[in-house]
């Protein structure tokens, strides 16, 4: 048989393969059978079945949805939310799973967003119609939370929104819908907070600033946000440049911000656009008096520290979407720091932080409903009313606490300002989370032979001097 | 069986009945999601037939054919948006916009050849993404720049393209096919069918015999442009968001490529064969393995995409038919057809 037969006759019989295969997949029904581990498809238990049987207190298992961008431009970003709500589901049911419902273990099915918004509302499609979950939570990207949230919205299927900052989210009426990390708005006010106390503390006045961001929902809503705070300040916007997504260099945006000369910078781009800038940045000694400040994305993945050297972040401004200093101020989060980084090999992050307080949000959601009827839940998670202890390890993004105003957003979602400061993260405002014993440094030095050269590796903690 | 001949409309009629027979029956007793799957089989498959209209017959590689779905799709969520215009006319408003837009793209474009046409697809596409992207207004009405436009839940109101569950969405999107199909059909076996398929195989050939070739591939361009708006209504109506990134980005177009060519391009059925395959595995190999092993669906789905494209180029539809004549002479109810006379 010739070479290219055999290759066609291949070619056919795993064409017809996939085609069967997913026509059984379309079939079959999935035995219900005990397991912690992430339940990809219908394998795990659940369904119409244990949504009765939670009516009267008989269940033994409780799917829960996830949906993260685990392919695509956010991977890094969604493969380490998926990592913090598995460890944190583990945890749950090593303690008991939900008591309220008999001690119901969770059983996570997790999907792939691929980044794409009809994607993540297909999959939000399938965690409730065909897993039947009655609670799930995702997806990271705006695009994809805003028809997510409508197919919950549709389905009457309570949804914790986690990372899409758009204001949209919770403000278009949902019922369903409650977002537990920042939004857009709290975001920027942050870090223009944050620009005021550098500013005061270093007797430095801000007349301009340049704007650099991935020409997406996420960058612009970040953009257009900050230029209405910074207009209320009467600061000057010298430069509003937006960037298609995909660029490998960045030379040239970057000698505009050289020759727009702000005093401070924002930036907001994912992981594989902030690689470029802040190398593009570093080549050209674009040296901004008030620093680069970077609305999380990219420059709090740790793909991204993998990627550049210190010199390229030092001295950066980072609002981070968590509590940097948590693993130094809960002995939970510190052993939890070091799980991590055995097991997956890197530190507690924005990313995790958030994984993991979102599935942990889904479980207080759970365990105060007490049932599987959709509206129960809804109404507990709505109801949640949950702070920042020693004894709850619900709240590892660090926030003071959760409790949802009307709109389903919460109110005490706040991050943390922290700057590089030999290659460590500093806390920098507001100034009561300031890391004991540390200043901000600012003006930013023009010290580009010899900037980085005594930093630490990325993840390391600050010194600080015991009281 | 050869593609280009004349031949029936469904060829294999025995099992062309049970198909059609199969389309319409078949998401009753289905659950939800696996009727939103087939709404995206049926959405997919009108799709790529679009693109087969211009692609498939005049021989051009399109990589940019979202483009047409995308204005499509703000057009009629604009009008629905702004001046409460019913998305049914407002399909209409878009198709007939998008059709001229299409016109008038592809009257220098056409002018090109070989990969510079796929190329300037691809420029445009990027160009229309990058340029909604950036802009939050066109003309004062408000387009939603990056953000895309969200539409609002109004509840059961099917004269505003809103359904309950998906079947109504699902015999919507049968109709649209069953209008492209028929469509397909009577191009490929009319005049305009045999000058695009003369032009396809030989250009020169072809202007020398006194095929206007420039005006033919307009009118399958008008065509293509004018039935892909559509399907752009139905996504905005059926997703309620749409976003620049998604539907002008280069990925649905590629997407919408790959299963006209994979189904085979040039034919009526191809489309909806590539569809019917390609669909449902994506989603059977995403749900599988996309939350315990992501990339190894997408890297599944790219290796026996690579398989068929160089082993079998002509895509899966003379296979199928092939498969299907033979299984009618096996039980009977068909004749090996003679061989045609040289």
């Amino acid at each position: 048989m010739k070479r290219n037969t055999k290759m066609r006759i291949l070619s056919m019989a795993l064409v017809a393969a996939m085609a069967i295969g997913s026509l059984a997949g379309c079939v079959s029904e999935a035995p219900a059978e005990s397991s912690s581990a992430p339940a990809s498809s219908s394998e795990a238990a659940g369904g119409e079945a244990s949504s009765e049987a939670a009516a009267t207190g008989d269940v033994s298992e409780v799917k829960v949805g996830f949906i993260w961008p685990l392919t695509g431009g956010s991977a890094t970003i969604g493969q380490q939310h998926n990592d913090g709500a598995l460890m944190a589901i583990d945890e749950i049911n090593a303690n008991g799973g939900i008591k309220s419902l008999g001690g119901a273990k969770i059983v996570p099915v997790v999907t792939d967003s691929e980044s794409l918004p009809d994607v993540g509302a297909t999959q939000a499609e399938r965690l409730i119609t065909n897993e039947n979950v009655p609670i799930f939570t995702g997806c990271y990207n705006s695009a994809v939370c805003l028809p997510v949230a409508e197919v919950a919205e549709r389905y009457e299927t309570p949804f914790v929104s986690q990372g899409g900052v758009a204001n949209a989210v919770t403000e278009s009426g949902y019922k369903w819908v409650v977002r537990v990390n920042n939004k857009a708005t709290y975001d920027v006010e942050e870090m223009l907070r944050g620009i005021d106390l550098i500013s005061e503390e270093n007797g430095i006045e801000v007349k301009t600033y340049a704007l650099i961001y991935e020409s997406t929902d996420w960058g612009s809503d970040n953009a257009k946000i900050w230029k209405e705070f910074a207009d209320e300040r009467g600061w000057e916007c010298v430069l509003d440049e937006p960037v298609t997504v995909g660029q490998s260099d960045m030379s040239s945006q970057v000698m505009k911000i050289k020759a727009a000369n702000p005093d401070v910078v924002n930036v907001s781009f994912y992981t594989p656009e902030m690689i470029v800038f802040s190398k593009a940045m570093t080549a050209n000694k674009c040296n901004p008096p008030l620093g680069i400040w970077s609305v999380g994305g990219g420059s709090q993945d740790p793909a991204y520290f993998e990627a550049v050297e210190p010199n390229e972040y030092e001295y950066n401004f980072v609002q981070e979407d968590w509590n940097v200093s948590m693993p130094y101020l809960y002995d939970w989060a510190a052993e939890l720091n070091e799980k991590v980084i055995a097991e997956k090999g890197y530190n507690l992050n924005s990313f995790f932080a958030q994984g993991w307080t979102a599935a942990y949000v889904v479980y207080q959601a759970l365990e105060a409903a007490g049932s599987l009827d959709k509206a129960a839940i809804n109404e507990a998670m709505h109801g949640l009313n949950i702070t920042l202890s020693e004894d709850d390890h619900t709240i590892l993004s660090g926030y003071p606490a959760i409790e949802f105003d009307e709109n389903g957003q919460n109110i005490h979602s706040t991050g943390t300002i922290i700057q590089y400061q030999d290659g460590v993260q500093i806390a920098i405002s507001p100034a009561e989370n300031r890391t004991p014993g540390y200043s901000v440094i600012c003006p930013i030095p023009d010290d580009f032979d010899t900037r980085g050269q005594n930093s630490k590796p990325w993840g390391t903690p600050p010194e600080v001097a015991a009281e | 069986m050869n593609s280009n001949t004349k031949g029936n409309f469904l060829q294999g009629r025995f099992f062309g009945l049970i198909g059609i027979i199969l389309l319409l029956v078949a998401p009753l007793p289905m659950p939800t999601y696996q009727q939103h799957i087939l709404v995206l089989v049926l959405f997919y498959a009108y799709c790529a037939s679009c693109w087969n209209i211009v692609c498939g017959f005049v021989g051009t590689l399109s990589l940019g054919h979202a483009v047409f779905l995308g204005l499509g799709a703000y057009i009629s969520t604009v009008l629905l948006q702004q001046l409460s215009l019913s998305p049914w006319i407002g399909m209409f408003v878009g198709a007939i916009i998008t059709c001229i837009f299409g016109v008038i793209i592809g009257y220098p474009c056409f002018r090109l050849s070989g990969p510079y046409f796929a190329l300037t697809t691809i420029a445009l596409g990027e160009l229309l993404r990058i340029w909604v992207e950036n802009n939050e207004y066109l003309f004062g009405v408000y387009i939603g720049g990056s953000r895309g436009l969200l539409l609002e839940q109004t509840g059961y109101q099917p004269v505003a393209f809103e359904f309950n569950g998906k079947i109504p969405y699902y015999y919507v999107m049968l109709v649209f096919l069953a209008v492209i199909l028929y469509v397909t059909y009577r191009i490929k076996n009319s005049k305009i069918g045999y000058y695009l398929v003369a032009i396809r195989s030989d250009p020169d050939a072809a202007e020398s015999l006194g095929v206007p070739l420039a005006r033919y591939k307009l009118i399958a361009m008008a065509i293509s442009c004018f039935m892909m708006a559509f399907a752009g209504t139905f996504y905005a109506q059926f997703f309620r968001y749409i976003g620049p990134t998604r539907i002008f980005g280069h990925a649905l177009s590629v997407q919408i490529a790959l299963i006209a060519l994979i189904g085979g391009q040039g034919t009526v059925f191809g489309p909806l064969f590539g569809s019917l395959l390609l669909v449902p595995v994506t989603e059977f190999l995403s749900e599988h393995f996309g939350g315990e092993l992501p990339g190894l669906n997408l890297f599944i789905y790219g290796v026996v995409t690579m398989l068929v494209v160089f082993y079998m180029p002509k895509g899966i539809h003379d296979y199928i038919v092939r498969f299907f004549s033979w299984l009618e002479r096996l039980i009977g109810i068909s004749k090996k057809p003679e061989k045609q006379k040289a």
